[in-house]
């Protein structure tokens, strides 16, 4: 798979992503909630290790905080973790728990304004993994689309974060939203749209 | 139409997620290409936003503070008691949670508490958040409710913790947690470092995996100098008994340990002390006494390298056949690694004995579940 030109000449970092997650076997999940009843710490570990990631590049793609991300990320596995103790978790789609869990916590931390104000200094926006050589004008360009990205509703967001943050593709986030392929379509749509008003409008 | 367009617009996003451009895309409908465009130019600057790659540290601290919670949330189902909240008795905390309720319906106060999520230990209104933490378990309807507040609760105290000590502020504290290591005049509890010093008050004998309970005062040298530790007997009766017989195995990553007991950083007695790379063998702090790690030599401040097994990983150190390592912020690390795998470390040997990483280089993996697939990039220096 190559860059196309729009992605080499313009958008260096556009990154053709094909982050699908293989599908988890039921009788893996099943023991991963097993162990997580049980309060086991290998399984539990196993559990983070194979979330994480996914979870991370969601709640990172939504908020524009690093340390945040971090906070936000490891706090939904506690919540499983005390879900699953409370016979309040997931009987199945582990991966659909954890993204909503996530989902609801930037929610509300979104209706808390516990955001950081996007008109911060671009030195202290923490992203130094992922673009350390980037130049001025790309870090602009970023800054006016997550500014945007931060103008949609809740439900939009999310169908961005799981397409082009996560990766997944239009069944797996249809999977993941609970909804049927076309509504997510739908819902994608929308939000295409609104994200390229609202950054026409920060412009 | 809207059918029709939502559908042409996922053909091509996919063609344009296998290098094809928007115009490219377009030519193929015309009669769409206005309506199209847009979302498309959209769809590329969505893309733009998705993180490459994920800081190890990141992976790390929040795999230690789950584990760590896991081993609290373990304690609570073998004690089967309601753990006391440090320092108060149900007396108190009834009329703690009466004033709070009080307070809260005399000033119509829910956006109060909403606000006061947030506050950390020195901020005018953090009583407020303190107080509808106590209500909440005051008015828990069942034990096993009231013990998962008193866990979250406790997380929380340690998250605003190292909330403060990432802002720099000088707060006074407390927390309860397990200890994981013990330096001279220090100790790591639930992730924080904690300073002791001849003017700290320690009831009980402080071991590797004693339930502490510590009151003090965050410092910008990220730790929290203790004023009082106490040790919960109780809950340091249970952890013992429910991981006797761990000779220092660590428990995740590498499938070590088939009892399924909590991953602790542990030190292990050292099987040789000719080694001829500098190690240190974390003493007791104050009143330690059962764990008593075998003693080597403190080696000389300068440079040190060494090469090991994984056997603990923590916020701020690890354990590496059985030498406690610090990692600070400064740390660069080479290869994403996890519990059992063998690693070499490369730092600074301190005036005080502790050996500080600066650059830790995975060697070869335990071949364990686990872990990021992606490897963690060597940090910069101006990071």
């Amino acid at each position: 798979m190559s860059d196309g030109i729009l992605s080499s000449d313009r958008y260096p970092f556009l990154v053709q992503i094909l982050r699908r997650n293989p599908p988890m076997s039921i009788p893996d999940e099943q023991r991963f909630l097993e162990g997580l009843r049980n309060l086991d710490a290998q399984v539990i570990a196993e559990v983070y290790d194979t979330y994480f990631p996914v979870v991370y590049r969601y709640v990172r793609y939504r908020l524009n905080d690093q340390d945040q991300s971090q906070d936000v990320a490891s706090d939904v596995f506690v919540r499983l973790l005390e879900a699953v103790q409370a016979r309040r978790g997931p009987e199945t789609n582990l991966k659909a728990w954890l993204l909503a869990t996530a989902s609801h916590r930037i929610n509300d931390m979104h209706r808390k304004a516990y955001r950081r104000r996007m008109e911060s200094l671009p030195e202290t926006l923490a992203d130094p993994v992922g673009s350390p050589v980037e130049d001025y004008e790309i870090r602009e360009r970023k800054e006016q689309v997550r500014q945007a990205l931060a103008g949609l509703t809740d439900e939009q967001q999310h169908v961005l974060a799981l397409r082009f943050g996560d990766g997944f593709s239009i069944e797996e986030t249809a999977n993941l939203m609970k909804k049927n392929v076309n509504a997510v379509k739908q819902l994608q749509f929308r939000a295409l749209a609104a994200l390229h008003r609202k950054v026409e409008e920060v412009l | 139409m809207k059918k029709q367009l939502v559908q042409t617009l996922e053909i091509c996003l996919a063609e344009i997620e296998s290098g094809s451009d928007i115009d490219a895309c377009l030519e193929k409908f015309p009669g769409l290409a206005d309506e199209l465009r847009p979302a498309l130019l959209a769809s590329v600057d969505a893309r733009s936003l998705a993180v490459e790659a994920i800081p190890a540290d990141a992976a790390r601290k929040g795999r230690a503070r789950l584990l760590q919670h896991a081993a609290g949330l373990r304690e609570a189902r073998l004690a089967g008691t309601v753990r006391r909240s440090p320092g108060r008795n149900r007396g108190w905390r009834l009329a703690a949670a009466v004033l709070a309720v009080l307070f809260f319906l005399a000033t119509g106060g829910s956006g109060l508490v909403l606000a006061a999520g947030n506050s950390l230990p020195g901020d005018s209104i953090y009583f407020v958040k303190r107080g509808w933490e106590n209500l909440r378990i005051q008015v828990a309807s069942t034990l096993q409710e009231r013990q998962a507040l008193e866990m979250e609760y406790q997380q929380e105290r340690v998250s605003e913790i190292n909330q403060l000590l990432g802002k720099g502020r000088t707060e006074q504290v407390e927390f309860s947690g397990l200890v994981t290591a013990i330096y001279p005049d220090q100790l790591v509890a639930a992730g924080v470092s904690v300073t002791l010093t001849p003017r700290t008050e320690v009831e009980g004998t402080i071991a590797l995996g004693s339930w502490v309970e510590v009151k003090g005062e965050t410092q910008p040298n990220g730790s929290v100098v203790a004023f009082v530790v106490k040790v919960d007997e109780v809950e340091t009766q249970d952890n013992r008994s429910s991981s006797s017989g761990d000779s220092g195995s660590s428990s995740s990553g590498s499938g070590g340990d088939e009892t399924g007991e909590p991953t602790e950083i542990r030190t292990q007695e050292p099987q040789e002390t000719e080694t001829p790379k500098p190690s240190k063998t974390p003493k007791g702090g104050s009143g330690s006494g059962n764990a008593s790690p075998q003693v080597t030599p403190t080696p000389k401040p300068g440079d040190f390298e060494l090469e090991g097994q994984v056997q603990g990983m923590g916020p701020t150190t690890w354990m590496v056949d059985g030498n406690t390592i610090l990692v600070t912020t400064q740390t660069e690390y080479s290869g994403s690694m996890n519990i059992g795998d063998t690693i070499r470390v490369r730092g600074k040997v301190m005036a005080d004995g502790s050996l500080v990483a600066s650059r830790i280089e995975l060697r070869s993996g335990s071949g364990g579940d686990g872990g990021t697939s992606e490897p963690a990039p060597t940090k910069n220096e101006d990071d």
